[in-house]
């Protein structure tokens, strides 16, 4: 494993379980499940909206399959990774950001966005098939 | 099967990144296995054209 040099890193955002690692890890493992609803009214329960009901946050997502197990030996020449600066403006949602080296690193997330309108938003020149083209029946 | 890395030298300048987002990595360093998945979901149903503000069905300990 290399060292890593950074001299700078700036980072303006850091949300919904993401993660900024500064040094070695061994495992990393992160998890975000986002329920999202957008009303023309920002008027909202409080305790709505359920995981278990979607399939999004059900099913099984892909994994790799490593049928193949290369014996693999490094050379380091130079085991340092030099970075002068790094600017980095957002992360989000199962994001991660390492300065060092890690073992296994595995994200995933899963997004289930609603919209809530109160009135069709159709005009002539936008219309309700280019919104959501399964609102053709309409 | 036999593999061999040799790494050289690596020095960077800069790297400017508007966002890291959905199961996105960003590494300095070395990794042996990186693993990612995200879904992404909005089926028809997921459009509500409506005045009333119907509640969606909360979190229950049923299902």
């Amino acid at each position: 494993m290399r060292t890593s040099v950074v001299d700078t890193f700036e980072d303006n955002t850091l949300l919904f379980s993401s993660v900024i690692e500064i040094g070695d890890t061994a495992i990393v493992d992160l998890k975000a499940d986002i329920f999202a609803i957008q009303r023309e009214i920002p008027f909202f329960y409080g305790h709505e909206g359920s995981f278990n009901y979607y399939t999004a946050f059900r099913v099984p997502l892909l994994k790799a399959n490593i049928y193949e197990n290369p014996s693999t030996s490094y050379i380091n020449d130079n085991p340092i990774i030099k970075v002068d600066h790094i600017k980095i403006l957002g992360i989000s949602t199962s994001g991660y950001v390492q300065i060092g080296s890690t073992k296994d690193i595995y994200a995933q997330a899963r997004v289930f966005d609603v919209r809530h309108f109160l009135h069709y938003p159709v005009s002539e020149d936008y219309p309700l098939t280019e919104i959501h083209p399964s609102s053709r029946g309409y | 099967m036999n593999f061999t890395v040799v790494n050289k030298n690596i020095h960077v300048g800069q790297i400017r990144v508007i966002a890291v987002a959905t199961a996105s990595v960003f590494l300095v360093g070395d990794a042996e296995c990186i693993g990612t998945s995200s879904i992404f979901d909005t089926p028809p149903e997921s459009l509500i054209i409506g005045r009333s503000f119907i509640p969606l069905a909360p979190e229950s300990d049923g299902l």
